[in-house]
Parts: structure tokens; sequence; C-alpha cells
């Protein structure tokens, strides 16, 4: 999988890497079972800190996405099928309750705004090995 | 005259390379262009057009102009070498500062004129930064690890376990140094394949298994051509070290041997390198979807400025296989201004060497018994009792003198030389002054000579008064 990063953005570093590799994990780009570059080598391909690479793998640890193999690094996780929690509920509708309300500033309509999140869902791809 | 030939042709091959690395950067490469990254389609529009031609037209005279120069620059070699090395350093000097600041300006007008006309990335996410994954996965496994840089290291005190060598270098400073030199190589060999093992992957397009095949090669032959480039280096040292320590008859052979250990890897380097090349042309070629990170940004004004980004090295914009330094960095800031004071004061200590040289005239002392010499470059003292025969003969003697230090540009002989019938040897010698002063001690030989006939047959005289009276 290949991650752009823009280092000129307001968004934090390790915020954009970590949203790079999970949209990886929900694009397929990245499989389950799969490893990712030790921190230094990513920080060193991505010319950023390796404590900024070093948050992110933590978060997306903390977030049940990557588990350490001793052996292996960093390792792709995809969590179960499984209902989603309620934490995760309350993320989602707050992010959605922002994105909906800045769509709806910008003029956009209910139908079209279904169908962009119905498009964006459906490149959506998880790959289970 | 040789000289002049030597610098002359010196001189073409450097502007030759620096047209090559600096100059050709008006062609559209990699994305860039003048190291912009730009769509292919804005390299017609009206303003980049005329701002490439202009550039072009200017750096032809530039160019044509130092070709001359570079030649005209060697011609005092004729006459005086520090006049010659002086107006050289300086000429050098201006040449690669106005190369380097034509490019740079070239470039910074075309960077602000990409954002005026918005000229840039047109992705729907702009990207300063990308990394592959997998071809992260795949080079760190494919660089040979830098412990087998220890071989070369071990290799080279092979020869102390040999009472002769280890005696040479710890008892004569030339052996001493030798191996201090050596180490100081064999270090920077590391230090290299260090570097360039914590550089990070390129991207070139968006199919892994292109960026994979690439950064693997490059990563798999260069660490290798490190550790190469080590063990010939101390296979050079050995041979040469040996035939040294044991001032052996066939001293030209080790040369030979030097030589050829110091050519072979120059040669597989040059090879490896076209060899690279051409395999990345023909895998790049197969891509259909080639992709460019613009970090534009952190190069606006010619060099790498980029706080965030840990790295004080990173690959060259205008030179792919060349390494600059991040100014964003404080180690960067260091380095770089350490090379400027360092490069400059070499240039100015070698123009003040080689003016004393020329300039300060051979001087000899007799102070009690102890005997002084004293040049533009080295000098030398020793005791009338040191001394074992004084001649003032017409002429140098016939033999072939080879030159440790110092100088032989064709007008005179100074410093530290061995002759093949005479032995190790202090010359002073004018070329076209006669008398020349031989005075023999157990140790050396010197040769000398003065600005008058009457001023030799006098230092002779006193000389000899010293010794019988010793």
């Amino acid at each position: 999988m290949i991650i752009k990063i823009n280092t000129l953005s307001q968004i934090p570093l390790y915020l954009q890497l970590r949203n790079q590799i999970v949209k990886g994990i929900g694009k397929g780009e990245l499989t389950e079972g799969e490893s990712l570059p030790t921190v230094r080598q990513m920080a060193a391909d991505l010319g950023i800190n390796t404590m900024t690479v070093s948050k992110a793998y933590q978060l997306l640890k903390n977030e049940g996405f990557l588990y350490t193999d001793r052996r292996l690094g960093s390792i792709v996780h995809i969590p179960e099928n499984e209902e989603p929690s309620s934490l995760f509920q309350e993320k989602l509708e707050d992010e959605l309750e922002l994105l909906s309300a800045e769509a709806r500033i910008r003029g956009m309509n209910l139908e079209d705004f279904l169908s962009l999140c119905s498009k964006v869902f459906v490149e959506m791809e998880v790959a289970v090995e | 005259m040789m000289l002049f030939w030597i610098l002359a042709i010196t001189d073409l091959i450097m502007v030759g390379i620096t047209w090559a690395v600096y100059g050709s950067s008006a062609t559209y490469r990699n994305g860039m262009l003048l190291g912009v990254h730009l769509p292919e389609s804005a390299i017609s529009l009206s303003p980049v057009a005329q701002l490439t031609d202009s550039y072009q037209k200017h750096i032809r005279k530039f160019y044509l102009l130092h070709l001359v120069l570079g030649v005209v620059v060697a011609i005092p070699f004729f006459w005086l070498a520090s006049i010659g090395i002086t107006l050289w350093c300086i000429w050098f000097c201006v040449f690669l500062a106005r190369a380097v600041s034509l490019l740079y300006s070239a470039h910074r007008q075309l960077y602000l004129l990409k954002l005026e006309q918005g000229l840039g990335n047109t992705t729907k996410e702009p990207f300063t930064a990308a990394a592959d994954t997998r071809t992260a996965i795949h080079t760190q496994k494919a660089a040979l690890p830098l412990y087998w840089h220890l071989l070369p290291l071990v290799m080279v005190f092979i020869p102390l376990f040999f009472s002769r060598i280890r005696n040479y270098i710890l008892t004569d400073t030339s052996g001493g140094i030798f191996l201090i030199t050596w180490i100081v190589l064999w270090l920077f060999f590391l230090l290299f394949a260090w570097g360039y093992s914590k550089n990070g992957n390129r991207i070139y397009s968006a199919h892994t298994e292109i960026n994979v095949a690439i950064n693997t090669q490059e990563h798999r032959y260069w660490s290798r051509m490190f550790f190469f480039y080590s063990l010939c280096n101390s296979l050079a040292f050995i041979s040469e070290i040996f035939f040294l320590a044991n001032d052996l008859e066939w001293y030209w052979w080790s040369h030979l041997l030097f030589f050829i250990f110091q050519t072979i890897p120059i040669v597989a380097v040059f090879v490896m390198y076209f060899r690279l090349k051409k395999k990345k042309a023909q895998i790049l070629a197969a891509d259909d979807e080639p992709m460019y990170v613009d970090d534009d940004y952190y190069w606006r004004n010619g060099w790498y400025d980029n706080p965030a980004d840990p790295r004080f090295m990173v690959p060259d914009r205008f030179c792919t296989t060349n390494f600059t330094t991040n100014i964003g960095r404080p180690a960067g800031k260091i380095l770089t201004v350490s090379m400027f004071v360092v490069i400059a004061g070499l240039l100015i200590w070698m123009c003040g060497l080689f003016i004393r040289m020329d300039f300060v005239p051979v001087q000899m002392t007799i102070d009690g018994t102890q005997v002084s010499i004293t040049s533009g470059y080295t000098d030398t003292s020793f005791s009338t009792d040191e001394i074992l025969d004084l001649q003032l003969l017409d002429s140098l003697p016939d033999d072939s003198f080879v030159r440790s230090n110092g100088s032989a540009d064709g007008h005179q002989l100074l410093g530290v030389f061995r002759g093949k019938k005479t032995g190790p040897c202090r010359m002073y010698v004018e070329l076209d002054e006669s008398p020349v002063l031989s005075i023999q001690t157990d140790e050396y030989t010197v040769f000398l000579t003065a600005p008058t006939k009457i001023q030799a047959e006098n230092w002779y005289q006193e000389l000899k008064d010293h010794m019988f009276d010793n």
C-alpha cells in the first residue's frame, strides 16, 4: 500500500498516517496478517520523525488495527465481525454529524449526500486472509 | 608544462561534469523541470517555455566561457605554480558558485511561477511525502548488513603480526600516518554505508512491484559496492605497507598494485551506476502510472530546508546520485557551514603554501655546531658532527629522484625526495642555479642551491671550516 501524507497540512502527521493505514485496511490494500515497516523505516521513507510514526502505530494498536509480533514487527489486524461497540457508534455519529453539517451548509441535499456515502462505502473491500 | 596539461584537462572535465549535473536540469525528467515538479503539459506553456529558453541561453554562454577560462587559468603554470594555483582557486570558486546560483535562481523563478499559475499537484489529495509499505519491507532485507565492514578492518590488522611491518608503523611517522589514513578511509566507507541504509526509499510509481524492483536493486547494489570499495582499499593498504616496511627493490610494483586495487572499485562503481540506470529506465518505461512526490515547498530556494525531516542528508534534487544536506536541521546547518569553512581554509592554506614555496628564499645558518636550512616549505637541521661528506657539485647527481612531498614543478625541487642511487634526500634546489651543495649525513643527503654562486661557495666554506674545527 502506498501511504501519502501532506507535511504542509494542518492535520497532525500521526493522525494522517493513522487515517491512511485505516483507509488502506478498509480498501483491502493492507491485508490481515501483513507486516508494516518498522517505525524507523517508515519514518525514513516518509521523511518524518520516528516519534510521529510510533505515536500513529500506538494509536492503531489501541484501536485494534495492529498488533505487535516479536519476530515480525507490527502486523495488520482486522477486528472480528461483530456489532460495533457503543464507543465506535458514538464516534461515527459524531463524525457524520460534522460532515452532514458541513454538507448542509454548503447546500448539498440528502440524496447527493447519501449517494456519495454509498459510493465511498462500496469502495471498501476489507481483505481477510 | 606537465602541470599546465594536467590542470587544463582537469578543468575541461570539471566544467563538463558540472554542466552534466547542473546545466542539464532544463530537460523534463522524473516529473521535474529545473527541479520543480510540473505536469508534462505545463512545459509548453508560454511563461514556462520562455523561462527555460532564457536559462538555456544563459548557461550555454556561461559554460562556453568557462571552458575557455579553465584553460586560460592553467597558463601561469608555465611560469610559477603559486600564481597558477592562486588563480585556479579563484576561478574554481567563482565558477562553482555561479553555476549553482544560476540554477537555483531559475529554479526559484519557476517555483514561484508554478504557485502563481496553479501548476502544482492536481490530485484530489495533495501530498508531500509517500511510502510504500511493501517496498520498505523488501528493501530492509536487500541491503548487505553493516557488520560485513568488519572484514576490511580485520584484514588491515593482519600485517601487524609481522614484526617488520609493526616496527615500521610504530617507529616511522609515515607508517603511522599511513595506518591512520586508512582507518579514516574505512570509517568513511562505513559512514557512507550506514548513511545510505538510513536513507528512505523513493516512490516512482503507483505500482508496488515497480517501487520494489528499483529500490531493492539500488539498496542491494550500493550496499555491496560500499563493502567492495572498503575491501579493495584494505588490499591496497596491505600491498603498499608490505613493500614500504620491507624497503623492497621493486618499489614501483607496490604503486602499481596500489593503483590496481584503487582503480578496480572506481571502474566497478561506474559500471554499476550505468547498469542500474539502464535497468531503472527499462523498469520505468513499462510503468503506466508514475507517481511524483511534490515536496517542492522544501526546495523552494534550491536547497532542502525541512525542519520536520529528521534526516540531515537527503538525495539531491538536481543530481539523483548525489546527496545534499537538510539546512532545516541543526546538523545539516553545521555540516554545510563546516564544509564551506574547511574547503575555503584548505584552498587558502594551499595557495599560501605554494606562494611561500616560490617566494621564500632558501637560507642556511650555522649556530655553533647546529646547521639549519630554512625555506618556504620544510626546514632541516642537523649537527656538523653528522656530516659524512660535503661537496660542491656543478649540477645534481645523475639519478632518478622521486618526490615524497614538496614541489617538483620544473623550476625547483623542494621537500623530501628519494633518489634511486642517492637514497633519502632533502632538496632545496633551484634547477637553473649552480653550483649545488651536497651535504651527506647518515640519515639523508641534503642538496641546496644559493641565489648566487658566491653565496653557495661561502656556505660550502663555512661548513667545511666547522667540520675541520670538530
